[in-house]
């Protein structure tokens, strides 16, 4: 068959499709409704994720991670015993670029503090006052007042109950390991979508922590203020690249990705079994049309090309339909945001008060891609029967 | 000149384990412009034998040449060409489709052979003009009567000026006036445009149409019968009940 016989051919059958499809009336609109559905939750779901993962990614890197970071060989945040070794000379190779505000040391120790009487562990964390490596306001730290300025997040200062301008002990050990003790003032409250920089955590000034510890120009770790994996290694401290440090991040939002993707299957699934259900019920109830198409003189294929297409066609207006529906309602919620509830602080991810979905073209050309491809496959399905079907018994209604 | 060749065609089918022999070595040859009949008793083997014809079925043995064209190693697309392109059909039940307008579904077979848009309606319009039924171009099958559905399957098996209209008991769900009226235009269109007519009946309102009768006993012709009774009546058009 020619190119062009064969283009006449299927805008016949694509015309008769159409035909059907607009007179299927109450069928076509429930298929449609189901798969509109389907398109609108995957994509706003994933589109929620993907959000979830951008907002926490970029807290993350503006206010803890940066450009990746030295740790020295003792550190492990995951273990707080580790913390009291967890300190050493900041390497030489890396003084140039922490003097060209590059690279910010950071001394973590552990401390105590007494707030309202009680007594709750800290991390007491020195940083440089007028560091521009991460996105916190520690120039809030520079101050004339001789208490030790201290500054928290929002989370640790509800939790704790400690307000901006009020005082608390703080307790540590120095280097040699004797306790010490002074009073910290409150000189600000920061708000930080990340929770690990905020609850249980005090910012000082670099240098007061140094002196208090007994540290003097010592660090535990070193941040990074452009994002590199080709730093140098120096003896006793240990290069975490922004991938490694986001890793744990990364890993949560796929954990949670797969979790919805069961969601997903299912109505992926509700949605295609309304579709095979029509094909197969159309087989079934039109197989007399089929029959006459075949004696009006359509071939078995075309006559499978026009039902499979009509199944496709389902999915097309669907389409359309979730553009028109979905692109007010998805921009809305991408400008809006969706307001999150206080709980989900808990769940240890670096969220604001509000999460941003984000709907890349790859998600929704993925989408699209998925449901065309299952429609036509679905559709494609129960058709095949045709191909066994006698057309003389057809004609009369029958089925064998 | 021949439309249809029809040599000794054979037609079983499975039945448990043995075989039932619907059509028993037929021969038969139609000439163009016939208006003839495969008559008999129900289970005799007319439909068998019209779905061979039209390219429906292939049969066990035999074959049968169709407006020139052998079918014994047609595929299907072959088939689906020789009907789109020759053959129309009738059935008893109209076959009409229910989404599409009367318009539609006379238009069907031109949209199958591809034909230009003016073209097509030009077609359908003359077709629907023929069996008198242009008011109705826009209705539904279902908002039809049992006569005008019937009119509506005449103009698509008419429409593309077939070699060869099949009809399966056209009459068979109609009353006596609604058949004579079928009947009536059928042998006007058979008259003015010299297409042949090949009917299954049973029906005795066609057999006084026919030009030519052909029984069939239990798959096998027992008499071919050329009459020339049909052609009087067609000729004078006096066979209202």
């Amino acid at each position: 068959m020619s190119d062009r016989r064969k283009e006449r051919n299927s805008l016949v059958i694509l015309r008769l499709a159409l035909r059907n499809i607009k007179e299927g009336g109450l069928r076509t609109y429930l298929n449609v409704a189901a798969l509109v559905l389907v398109i609108l939750l995957i994509i706003g779901f994933q589109g929620l994720f993907d959000g979830m993962l951008a907002s926490t990614t970029r807290a993350m890197i503006e206010d803890e991670v940066a450009g990746g970071q030295f740790w020295h060989e003792n550190y492990d945040p995951y273990d707080p015993l580790s913390i009291e070794d967890s300190h050493g000379r900041i390497p030489e190779k890396l003084r140039n670029s922490i003097k060209e505000g590059e690279a910010e040391p950071v001394l973590i120790r552990l401390g105590t503090i007494y707030p309202q009487g009680r007594m709750q562990t800290a991390l007491i964390r020195g940083i440089d006052p007028k560091q521009k490596v991460l996105s916190l306001p520690t120039e809030t730290l520079l101050t004339e007042n001789t208490d030790l300025p201290v500054m928290i997040g929002t989370r640790m200062a509800r939790n704790m109950k400690l307000k901006e301008g009020e005082s608390l002990i703080i307790r540590w050990r120095d280097s040699k390991g004797t306790f010490d003790a002074a009073e910290g003032r409150i000189v600000s409250i920061m708000n930080t979508q990340v929770p690990a920089i905020d609850e249980g955590n005090l910012w000082v000034p670099l240098d007061r922590l140094q002196e208090m510890t007994a540290l003097p120009g010592e660090a535990t770790i070193i941040i990074m203020g452009s994002d590199t994996d080709g730093h140098t290694p120096s003896s006793g401290w240990i290069f975490r690249s922004r991938d490694q440090l986001m890793s744990d991040i990364r890993e949560i939002v796929r954990t949670k990705r797969i979790s919805s993707l069961i969601i997903y299957l299912i109505l992926l699934f509700s949605g295609m079994l309304a579709i095979f259900d029509t094909q197969v019920l159309s087989l079934f109830r039109r197989r007399r049309e089929i029959g006459t198409l075949i004696a009006l003189g359509m071939t078995r294929q075309q006559v499978i090309a026009l039902f499979t297409l009509e199944g496709m066609l389902y999915g097309i207006i669907a389409l359309a339909v979730s553009i028109l529906l979905g692109l007010p309602l998805l921009f809305y919620l991408t400008s809006e945001g969706i307001a999150l509830p206080e709980i989900i602080d808990s769940y240890g991810i670096a969220m604001g008060e509000r999460l941003y979905p984000v709907y890349s073209f790859e998600l929704v050309a993925g989408t699209v891609i998925l449901i065309m491809s299952v429609v036509t496959v679905v559709s494609f399905i129960p058709t095949r029967t045709i191909a066994r079907l006698n057309p003389t018994q057809a004609i009369q209604g029958k089925i064998t | 000149m021949s439309i249809v060749s029809v040599k000794g065609l054979v037609k079983k089918y499975p039945n448990g384990t043995n075989w039932f022999t619907a059509l028993d070595n037929v021969n038969l040859e139609f000439m163009k412009g016939e208006f003839s009949g495969v008559i008999g008793p129900s289970g005799s083997g007319k439909t068998t034998l019209l779905n061979m014809i039209g390219a429906l079925d292939s049969p066990t043995e035999g074959y049968s040449v169709i407006a020139g064209k052998d079918t014994r190693n047609m595929n299907s697309r072959e088939s689906a060409r020789l009907r789109n392109h020759h053959i129309g059909f009738i059935f008893q039940t109209y076959n009409l489709l229910s989404f599409y307008s009367v318009y539609e579904n006379v238009e069907l077979p031109l949209l199958l052979l591809e034909l230009p848009g003016q073209e097509r309606r030009k077609k359908v319009l003359d077709a629907l003009e023929w069996l008198g039924i242009e008011d109705k171009v826009n209705s539904r099958p279902a908002q039809l009567s049992g006569g005008e559905k019937q009119r509506v399957a005449v103009a698509r098996a008419v429409v593309k000026r077939p070699d060869l209209v099949l009809a399966d008991e056209p009459t068979a769900n109609l009353d006596s006036e609604n058949s004579f009226n079928i009947l009536e235009m059928m042998v006007k269109l058979n008259r003015e445009l010299e297409t042949t007519f090949i009917f299954a009946t049973h029906d005795e309102k066609v057999m006084k149409y026919l030009r030519r009768k052909i029984h069939l006993m239990d798959g096998r012709v027992i008499k071919d019968e050329r009459s020339t009774e049909g052609e009087k009546q067609f000729g004078h058009s006096q066979a209202r009940p």
